[in-house]
């Protein structure tokens, strides 16, 4: 006979709390004041994965791994079985299995010791903690990104804006100097002052490029790939051809960056990875979708077994960046037969108008 | 008679059979343009070495110009976050192990490279054996410019 039984008088409301007890989805468990389990109903059975017979006499303290605090997951200190009162709180339990997941508890301690001490009741966590992982884990990687990208943006203007421009200046005034009349050896050496000058203004005006390309945000999406596969050919010696579909306008900032960064991964892993001399982005904006493929012709990899030569990140970002603007994103590759990487990003139009047609014609 | 470029390519065949290597090209720099690129080459398996186009002081051949000094990289790997573009030539002909010596006529600079697409087992004697053809590429930098260097889109059968 179970403590319920015992305890109910009446036959009809016995049924009625028998059946609740079964029936709750939460797990209730009863304890002794010594802390051993004395009757548990078949979600905690579920939960622990214990039989009935197994769980009574087991110790509270053998499935319970500790409570949750600020600091820690699991901590063993003031134990909650010594409070008299304590509202919900998260702890860990290991089951029968030896696997170890949170749950949400809350206790009750009966007024007299007839049924025991208190009861317990567990509720299963594991799914919201990994909904809470996941949610904190995309703010995070957005925060990331978007910094990343401000970062980049300042120190791209402020290379051209700042070092360009004085750079610039020192080419002016050198040439000023050549005008005046000078020994050939040091007309030699300012010539060469000169063409030094000349080339580190080249490199800050790459460095700013490569860094973040002022085209995107003053041109657009299509120009700023068109200028990147134009650098990426001469840098890599790959033939590369970018096909432009359907309408011509503009998608949101963050759509924009997203999916010049997503390409440009693409372009350089195929440069690393694919052994190939030719690379074909096609962007198409159909309305509702925009749809961006980068594909080369190279040696492929086997999707189920990726040999990871670098960090595996680049897929991951690729991935996490379509994912932070709304978008899908798919790899197919086979050895042997190229990849193919493909994005696709609903677009919503701005808020009170249509979007922003480009401002003039491409031109590469 | 052979073409400068012909005779460049017949050097580049010698020196990638005495050094044993898959692979041989020469780097050279545009003095008016401070451009550097890769004018011919034995054993490519593809076009790419033309299209490369570099800054004099960029990539592996920069550092070759700095130190005036060969270079070997006896095993290459690809390093999480690093900038492929130094490597460009590396990752065009999928080499693993590269040697490089400086070659230089008054003012006209380039660098004879060698490669296999496997990492390095007997490195020691390559750049010893590269040097003499390192001096008859030199010859290639004062009179190989007079002669047309082939285009990009130009095709040319596969030196493999």
């Amino acid at each position: 006979m179970t403590w319920l039984e015992k305890g109910v008088s009446s036959g009809e409301s016995s049924s009625f709390l028998e059946g609740l007890f079964e029936h709750l989805t939460d797990a209730v468990m009863t304890i002794d004041r010594n802390g051993f389990i004395m009757e548990a109903n078949p979600a905690a059975l579920r939960l622990t994965g214990y039989s009935a017979a197994e769980i009574r006499d087991i110790h509270l303290c053998s499935i319970c791994m500790g409570v949750a605090t600020k600091e820690e997951e699991a901590v063993c200190g003031e134990c909650f079985i010594h409070r008299q009162s304590v509202s919900a709180f998260e702890m860990r339990v290991r089951a029968r299995d030896g696997r170890e997941f949170p749950v949400t508890a809350s206790f009750t301690r009966f007024p007299s010791g007839a049924h025991g001490s208190m009861a317990v009741v567990l509720r299963d966590l594991t799914a919201q903690h990994r909904m809470e992982r996941e949610r904190y884990h995309t703010m995070i990687t957005n925060y990331v990104i978007q910094a990343q990208e401000e970062e980049r943006k300042r120190v791209s203007r402020d290379l051209h804006d700042g070092v360009g421009q004085a750079l610039y200046s020192i080419i002016v005034g050198l040439k000023m100097v050549n005008q005046i009349a000078l020994e050939d050896s040091e007309r030699e050496h300012l010539e060469e002052v000169h063409r030094m000058a000349e080339q580190t203004l080249q490199n800050v005006k790459n460095l700013a490029v490569e860094l973040r390309p002022s085209t995107l945000d003053d041109l657009g999406l299509v120009p700023a790939i068109r200028s990147f596969a134009k650098r990426y050919e001469k840098n890599y010696g790959i033939d590369t051809v970018l096909e432009v579909k359907g309408r011509r306008a503009r998608p949101a900032p963050e759509v924009e960056t997203a999916l010049y960064r997503i390409c440009q991964e693409a372009m350089i892993n195929a440069a690393k990875y694919a052994d190939t001399d030719r690379v074909k982005i096609i962007l198409s904006d159909e309305g509702r979708l925009l749809e961006l493929e980068i594909q080369d012709f190279g040696q492929g990899f086997n999707l189920k077994q990726i040999r990871v030569q670098g960090t595996g990140l680049g897929l991951y970002g690729m991935r996490e960046r379509a994912k932070l603007v709304g978008g899908s994103f798919e790899i197919h590759s086979a050895s042997g037969s190229g990849t193919r990487v493909r994005v696709m990003v609903p677009i919503k139009e701005k808020r009170g108008g249509t979007m922003d047609e480009h401002p003039g014609p491409d031109r590469r | 008679m052979c073409s400068a470029q012909q005779q460049l390519i017949n050097i580049l065949k010698r020196v990638r059979r005495v050094t044993h290597t898959d692979f041989a090209t020469l780097a050279v720099l545009n003095p008016q343009t401070q451009v550097v690129e890769w004018v011919a080459a034995s054993g490519n398996r593809n076009q790419r070495y033309k299209r490369i186009r570099q800054q004099a002081g960029e990539g592996i051949v920069g550092r070759v110009f700095r130190s005036n000094r060969p270079l070997v990289i006896p095993r290459f790997h690809t390093r999480s976050g690093q900038d492929p573009c130094p490597y460009a030539i590396l990752f065009a002909e999928n080499l693993q192990s590269v040697w490089m010596v400086p070659i230089r006529q008054g003012t006209r600079r380039g660098a004879l490279l060698v490669g296999c697409r496997s990492p390095a087992t007997r490195e020691e004697n390559i750049i010893r054996r590269m040097l003499p053809y390192a001096a008859e590429c030199e010859n290639y930098l004062v009179h190989g410019s007079e002669t047309s260097i082939p285009k990009p889109h130009q095709k040319e059968a596969f030196d493999g």
